[in-house]
Formats: structure tokens, sequence, C-alpha cells
């Protein structure tokens, strides 16, 4: 039996935008945005990037886009034990044609001070934070962040969001924030909500709001 | 509870391919086991069988000639119960051999009031008619070699006139089961053989009619065989008797026990070092797969399973695992105890084998194969039961690294290697436990190596190096040395060399061994006896100097005296000193000046055996020359009889190399697979992050088998020394009286074994490079182990 995550969606994402996804538990949220990673090909649609056609890619195309354009945000850090927060960023920077140096993603997050510090010695909000450096240090066109906040009590997750804002402000990154958390949508500059696989409604946000005055 | 064991049959299944190379190495431990166990067991259970239902005899005398009378007086003795006179020669047979003589070792077969000992068993053909001069039966092995089959015609010197005899049957005996050529000690049917005739037939043609010089006697229950031998002795002393010896010093009956011995040792020691090794890696192996179900066991924990449960859930997977390791282990080892019996049958010809699996004995390792599956579990699993049910509710905290003052060494390297080189030092134990897997598949690899080389260097030393002849002439008797000047002058010889061999029997206290006395000369070049230096032994000028293992059998040491009793017609007793003990390699035997040894026996310097140095183009001149002269008693090459040795010995351990070499490959498939596998699924989030991240699979790979290749390298590097010992250790299952071999390597042995298991390290991490390939990011990420 063929279930469809997804259906009839038509979506764009504008350079230097922000948008927020909202949505229940299997409205195909986090669907559309491996979709948009490139961690998962559409099995009938179309997907461009850039005027690059990616809808029937090979895995060496994937690999390339995602290594060349795409930065991820996990909801659980998903940072590499083994490395202190500068190498898992320099792990990235690594591959990276003209990246930041890996001090000065950290100084981004406001995490310089913690450079040499394991994963393992470091809270939820800084490993977070470690990650948003890790994912913005070779200067990626999109950021993708999958519920950013959802492992994370309200004042930690705001301090992630507000490093998430002044990545979109600064850097001029697009970012694509997929969340069920209705009120982090205030900061964005577009919120689509999802519900059974299709787009209920896709609109600007007029009002867009400084993370700090976000609660929930 | 069915659920949790649908749980285990599907864990096991997920993760057969594991399981499988875990049960594999229990599985080579116990065949390893249960094939030495059970072909020495079988052989030792037809021998006996044989030896029983054929009436071997318990003593046996050579003399040179006795009136048929003295037999009543032997019955008479006490302790014995039946007596057997028998007329033994050994004759040449005029086949087609190559170059080299062929000689039968005539039997008589007579009518003894008690019924006959050493009766002869036909495999095809018929017995001898009694009274019939041209019928003769011939040995198994040596008609099968030369394929004569009965009603064949075979030529025969008997003192200078030709005789044509019929083959009539072709038979064994338990006298012969492996009928060892009497120069050499070793099988070699190609020149030896054994041919039985009519009593009366064969002393007419002997010479002694109406006489005997060979006997075998039975004992009665419960006599003491050296008194009896000792008074058998004094009997035959004044007929030329050469000492009578018990079964134990039978050349053939000798051997045979030599070979049990070796597979007992065999089934002692190498299969329980396996077993040690397959233990260790069931526990390493099953404390990982246990280890990464934690927060399973968690989760079944908080939905109200008992700890105790739990428990006995993973402790059948381990029982399951070496079940199914012991069961491949009883079905493979039967397998190769069958092949092993097949190949000694060739040698030792006994009518029946009958096989036995040694039930106890297989259970017993059976038993101690489960028990390490379960030991090797039981701390994992105690670990894994005691984890609180919370933990599978929290989000999993990354593991923990800390500063180290390495750090800045580290910095010269990229994050993905630096992450390498954390991971493999974060837990040494682990990098250990694993380096150390490799290391005892390697050692065992090259264990197999290490034997065939060293006993091919042994050959090497004794029948190249030792043995410079081209040829060596043994004559029937001691000689005037007159006779090696004359062997010097034949055509195509451009040197020889004598030497005197003197059959003794040493006595000290109350023990006695019979060998032989090797009377050296000094500055002779074609023979010159190698310690295990390899360098010429030392002879001390004055006194004896023994084999140690010889020595260590009589209970002497330098200094000590012992009393030599000379086994030739002129039956001297002397007391001679023994000077040293000397580690010489192959046999046993007592080594002398030339002329001390002339002098003790109050002669002129005499010869038994010429060595002969000829130009290859040659060889087969002088050979044939050799053979026609009358008091040539046998005539061999150095290179035929390296041959002889290794078919006894190497065979064998050509063999055991291939097992080994298997055993090695699934032991290194073992750690290599299942290491490699652990690391993907405990790591499969990080590489799955890191792919998303836009690192290539290539990439992704180096990071998931570098660590392996790093406990490959250093297990091999650490198992070639390992290897080179366990080689050493397995050398000695070899009897120590046969051969005491210096362990030695070949620089291409070393690069043989360590190939072996990097080509099975390879094959494994290909293997699961494939399916880090397959790696589901998407899953990876939405589940949080």
């Amino acid at each position: 039996m063929l279930v469809e995550a997804l259906r009839g969606i038509d979506f764009d994402l504008a350079p230097g935008e922000l948008v927020v996804l909202l949505g229940p538990s299997g409205s195909g949220k986090s669907t559309l945005l491996n979709i948009l990673g490139g961690l998962d090909v559409p099995t009938t649609g179309h997907l461009e990037y850039g005027g690059q056609d990616l809808s029937h890619p090979s895995e060496e195309v994937l690999t390339r886009y995602r290594r060349e354009h795409i930065g991820f945000i996990f909801q659980f850090y998903n940072l590499i034990p083994s490395l202190t927060a500068a190498e898992n960023v320099a792990l990235v920077a690594d591959l990276a044609d003209q990246p930041m140096q890996p001090g000065e993603a950290l100084d981004l997050v406001g995490l310089a001070s913690r450079r040499d510090h394991y994963p393992s010695q470091m809270s939820g909000g800084e490993q977070q934070r470690v990650a948003i450096a890790r994912a913005v240090v070779k200067k990626p066109q999109i950021l993708l962040c999958d519920e950013p906040t959802g492992a994370l009590d309200a004042a930690t997750g705001r301090l992630v969001l507000e490093v998430l804002d002044r990545v979109n402000r600064d850097l001029g990154t697009s970012i694509a924030v997929v969340t069920h958390n209705a009120p982090i949508a205030r900061m964005a500059d577009r919120v689509v909500s999802l519900a059974d696989g299709r787009i209920a409604t896709d609109a600007p946000n007029a009002d867009r709001r400084a993370p700090s005055e976000v609660t929930w | 509870m069915r659920t949790l064991r649908k749980k285990l049959l599907r864990d096991l299944w997920r993760l057969r391919y594991q399981c499988l190379t875990i049960a594999m190495v229990v599985g080579c431990g116990i065949a390893s086991f249960v094939a030495a166990v059970s072909s020495a067991a079988s052989v030792k259970v037809s021998r006996d069988a044989f030896y029983a239902d054929a009436r071997f005899a318990d003593v046996f005398a050579h003399l040179e000639r006795a009136p048929r009378a003295l037999l009543d007086r032997i019955r008479e003795l006490p302790g014995v119960a039946t007596v057997e006179g028998r007329v033994v020669g050994d004759f040449r047979l005029m086949l087609d051999s190559d170059s080299e003589p062929v000689v039968a070792h005539f039997v008589s077969i007579g009518l003894s009031p008690e019924g006959r000992l050493n009766e002869t068993r036909i495999l095809a053909g018929r017995q001898v008619e009694p009274g019939s001069a041209d019928e003769i039966l011939l040995s198994a092995t040596f008609a099968e070699t030369w394929g004569i089959q009965p009603g064949a015609h075979v030529n025969v010197v008997i003192d200078g006139r030709l005789a044509k005899l019929q083959v009539v049957g072709i038979a064994m005996s338990p006298e012969f089961v492996s009928a060892t050529a009497p120069r050499t000690g070793l099988p070699d049917p190609w020149h030896f053989g054994i041919a039985w005739m009519d009593e009366g037939a064969l002393a007419r043609a002997a010479g002694l009619v109406g006489a005997f010089n060979d006997v075998a006697i039975q004992l009665a229950v419960g006599a003491d065989e050296q008194q009896t031998i000792a008074r058998i002795d004094s009997l035959l002393e004044p007929y030329g008797g050469l000492g009578a010896i018990g079964r134990s010093d039978q050349s053939s009956s000798k051997l045979v026990d030599q070979k049990i011995g070796q597979l007992e040792r065999m089934a002692r020691s190498l299969p329980l070092v396996f077993l040690g090794v397959a233990a260790f890696l069931l526990h390493v192996l099953l404390s990982r797969i246990v280890g990464a179900q934690r927060e399973q066991i968690a989760t079944l924990k908080a939905l109200g399973y008992r700890t105790r449960e739990l428990a006995s859930h993973f402790l059948q997977f381990a029982v399951v695992i070496s079940a199914a390791g012991v069961a491949l282990g009883w079905a493979l080892g039967d397998v190769a105890a069958r092949a092993i019996l097949t190949q000694y049958a060739y040698y030792f010809r006994l009518p029946t084998y009958y096989f036995r699996f040694d039930v106890r004995a297989v259970f017993g390792a059976s038993v101690v194969a489960l028990a390490a599956g379960v030991a090797g579990t039981f701390s994992a699993v105690r670990n894994a039961v005691s984890v609180p049910p919370a933990e599978a509710m929290r989000p999993e905290a990354p593991a923990r690294y800390r500063a180290s003052r390495l750090d800045a060494t580290f910095a010269l390297f990229r994050p993905v290697a630096r992450m390498v080189i954390r991971d493999a030092l974060r837990r040494p134990w682990r990098l250990l436990l694993s380096s150390l897997s490799i290391a005892f598949a390697t050692a065992v690899v090259l264990a197999g190596t290490v034997m065939s080389d060293s006993i091919d260097e042994v050959l090497r030393l004794e029948f190249e190096v030792s043995h410079a002849e081209a040829i060596t002439v043994t004559l029937d008797d001691s000689r005037p040395w007159r006779a090696v000047f004359a062997a010097a002058h034949l055509p195509g010889v451009r040197y020889a060399e004598g030497e005197r061999q003197v059959p003794v029997r040493l006595h000290a206290s109350h023990r006695a061994r019979t060998t032989a006395i090797l009377g050296q000369s000094h500055g002779g070049d074609l023979h010159h006896v190698l310690d295990r230096d390899r360098r010429p032994l030392w002879l001390p000028p004055e006194g004896l100097a023994l084999s140690r293992p010889l020595g260590d059998s009589l209970g002497v040491r330098a200094g000590d005296e012992v009393e030599v009793e000379v086994l030739e017609l002129d039956r001297r007793h002397l007391r001679v000193r023994v000077a040293a003990l000397v580690d010489d390699f192959l046999g046993v035997a007592a080594y002398m000046d030339a002329h001390e040894l002339a002098r003790l026996l109050g002669e002129s310097p005499r010869a038994n055996v010429i060595l002969l140095s000829v130009d290859a183009a040659d060889v087969d001149a002088v050979t044939a020359r050799l053979m026609a002269l009358p008091r040539v008693a046998a005539v061999t090459r150095p290179s035929v009889d390296r041959g002889l040795v290794w078919a006894e010995e190497g065979d064998v351990f050509v063999v055991l190399q291939l097992v080994l070499a298997v055993f090695a490959s699934a032991i290194a498939v073992g750690v290599v697979y299942n290491n490699a596998r652990i690391a993907l699924e405990l790591r499969s989030r990080d590489l799955a992050t890191m792919r998303i991240l836009g690192f290539t699979r290539g990439e992704l790979a180096f990071v998931l088998l570098s660590e392996q290749a790093i406990q490959v390298v250093i297990g091999v590097i650490a198992g070639l020394p390992l290897g080179r010992a366990l080689g050493g250790l397995t050398l000695r299952t070899i009897d120590q009286e046969l051969l005491r071999i210096p362990v030695s390597v070949t620089s291409s042995s070393y690069v043989g074994g360590a190939s072996v298991v990097l080509l099975a390290a390879l094959a494994s991490a290909v293997v699961v490079r494939r399916q880090s390939d397959r790696l589901d990011l998407v899953a990876v990420l939405k589940a949080r182990d």
C-alpha cells in the first residue's frame, strides 16, 4: 500500500527568507524538509534549486547539493561526541570551498569560550548552538531546521532562535524551520501550515517579531 | 514470554551473519578437538582390536641361529605363555626399481603347538599352502605401491641365487601395521616390504633347517616383562641373541604409539588454545551485541519485564550461538577425524578402522564452550539489565570525551582523523581486546606454517647440511676399514668416509634403552651431527655423548656412568662415562669418538656404513655398481630419505596448516565483521549526520573502517611473534625422541600468515562498507538510537 506523505505541494523558498512550517505529527512537514534538504526524493513532482533540476538526482549530485548549499539543524543536535565544539564545526568547514573560520562561527552563536569543550560537557542549548555554528560555517544558502527547540526548555530555546534570527539577518541565509510549536511562527517572514500532506495555509507574516518576544 | 522469545528469534535473524561468524569460531575450536580426540581414540581402539584378534606378541628377540629344541626351554621360563620360533631374513627383490635396491623382510609362517602369534590377515588372494616352496604373501602397502596383485611372480635374490616366487595373497599383520625400513626407521614402501613364506621353504632357502633366528613370545597374564626379557636374553645370548624387546620397542608398534601420542598431545594442547580464543571472542562480541541493546532493555523494564527475565533472554542468545557452534564443531570434527584416519590408514595397516566418536571428551568440550559463551555474556548482561528504566525515556547523552594532553598532537590531524583516533583511544580495552583477537587469528594461521617451515628446515639441516654425501651404503656387517678404501676406488666415487655404528643397550640402574653408538671420526667431511644452534655437534674426546632425551629417559647426567651392552656377536658389557648430554634434533643416539669406540670394542678400525661423495651425473651408475656387491645391505640417498620423513611427518602438518588457515580466517572474519558491524550500529547516527552534512560514502567508510584497520594492523604485528611461539608449542606435540625441532620461520611465511588475516579482514570490511552505503538517513534521524 502506498502512503502519500505529501500531495499537491507547491512550495518556494526565496533567498534570505525565514519560513516556519507548522503542522501536527504526520502532516508531512518533516518529509517536506527532507526533500528540500536532499535526504529524500519525491516519488513524483519537480524539485529545483537555483535553476538546477533535482527531481531525479544521482547520489553524487545529492551529496554535492547538501555539501555546497544546505545546512542542517537537528532536534537532537547530532554532534559528533568524540569531537570538541570547534572540531565539530571544523568537520564541516573542511568540506567547503570558502568557509568561515570555525572560531568565527562559534563567536556568532556566542560560544567562542566553549570551543574546546566536548558535547558531553555542554548543555542541550549549547550543543544546539554548536550545531548551528556547524551548519553555518560553510556559509550555506539554505538552513533547514527540524524542531530545533524540540528538546529544549523555553529560555534555552529562545537563545537558539535568536542565533537563527541573527544568521538570517546578518548572513542573509534562507531558513526553513519545521516545528509543531506555533508561537515560533511569530519570528518568521512567512508561515506555512501543513495538514494531511497538503499545504493548508501559506501566508506572509506582516509583523515579524524578535525571538526574545516569542513565548510558549 | 512468548513475545520475548519472538524477539530472541528476530534478533538472531537480524544479527544472523554476526551470530554465524561467532558460531564458526566456536565450531572450529570444537572441531579441532573432536578431530584430534576422535582420531586418536579410533586408531587406538582399531589397533587394540587387531592386536588382540591377531594375537600380537608381547616380546620379540632376534638371534644368529639356535636349534628349535631351545624353544622348549624358552617355553618353560616363568612368565612365558606362548613361543613361536621363526626364520626371518632380508632379501633383495628384483623389481623395476629406479636405482635403489628393494628389500623384503621375509618372515616364516609355521605351526606352533599353541597356535600362531602375529597372525596374518589375508586381504586378497589366499594363504600360503603349507609346505609350498615358492608361494609368498606380500604386505598390503608394499603390494599397493608396486601394483602387485595375487598371482604375480617376483624374483628374489636369496644367498646369491635368483628364485622366482608367486605372490598368492596380500596380507597384513599386527607386527607390521607400519612396515619400517630398518635403517631409517620409517615406512618406505618403494624400497621396503614384508613377505611371508612357508617356514620349511624359508629355512631351506636361508640355510636354517631345524633352526630359528627370531622368536615371538606371548607373556603369561601378570608376568613381569623386564624380568622375563632378562631370562630370555640369558638363554639366547650363547646363540647370538641381540637382546629381546617388549612391544613398546617393537618398531611398528612404537611408531603407532608415537602417532597416537602425538594426536593425544595435540588434542590436549592446540584445541584448548583455540577454544580459549573462541571463548574470549564470544565474550568480546556478545558483550558488544548486548551492550548495543541497552536502551531496548531499559524500555522492556519500563514496560514491566523483570530483570531476571531479561537476563535469561540475553543468556539464551549466547546459548543459541554457542550451541550452533558446538553442533557445527561436531559435524566438522567428525569429517576431519575421518579425513585424518584415511590419511593414517595408508601407513598404518589395520584390517578394520573402527570410528570412535569420543562422546565423553566431546561432550566435555561442548560444555566448556557453552559455559564460555554464557560466562562471556554474563557480565555484559548484568551491566545491561541494571540499566534504570528511566534511561530509555531520556535523550541519549553524548558519549563522554575529555580534553587530553594528546589534543595538541591531534591538532595536526583533520577532524575526521581525530574522530577515529579519539574513538580508538577512548575505549583502550576494546581496542586492546580486538587487536588481541586479531593477533590470535594471525598466530593460529602462522602456527601452521611455522610447523611445516620448521620441519622443512630440520630436514634441510639433516639431509643437506648434516649429510653431505650423495650415497649412503650400509654393509651387512661391520667390515675392516679397507672396505672404505675399496669403495673410494669405485669408478665415479670422488671420496669415501666410513662410520661405525654399534647396536647397544644402555643400562643405568634399573632403566635400559636400546640404541646405537655412532663412532664419529674427527676431520670427516660428509657427516656432521648438528646441534640445535645448527653448529657441528661438539663431542668430548673421551666417554659417551647422549642425545638429551636419551639421557633423561635413563636418568643420567654428564659425569655418570652407564653400562653398555654391545648387541653384536661379541656381547661385551662395558662401563663408560657419560661425558655430555647433547642437543641434537633427530632421533636419539649415543655418540663417541671413532678411535675411542674401536679401543673400547678391542678392534682395529671397522666400518658398517660408508658415505660416498659422488658427482650427480654418476649417482645412478655408482648405485647400480654398489647393488651388485655381495656385502652391501642397503644403498640409500639422503635426498630420498628426506622425502620419506616428510611423507611421514609433513603430510599431517600440511593438512593441519590448511585447517588452521581456515580456522584463522574464521577468527579474523568473526572479529573484523562483528567489530565493524557493531561500530556501524553504534555510530549510525554520527555517520548519518555526517552524510547529511555532506560527507561522501567513501569519507564515511574511512571513519568506519580506519578504526578496524588500526586494530587489524596492531593485531597482525603482535600476532607474528605470538604465532612463532604457538607454532613452537605445537611442535612439542611431536614425540620428542623422534624430532626436536628448533623453531624456524621463513619471511614468506610471515607474509603469508599476515596476508590470510588481512584478506579475511578486507573481505569483512568490504561487506560492512556495502552495508554502510545503504544507511537510511531519514530513518536514522527519526530514531534516537
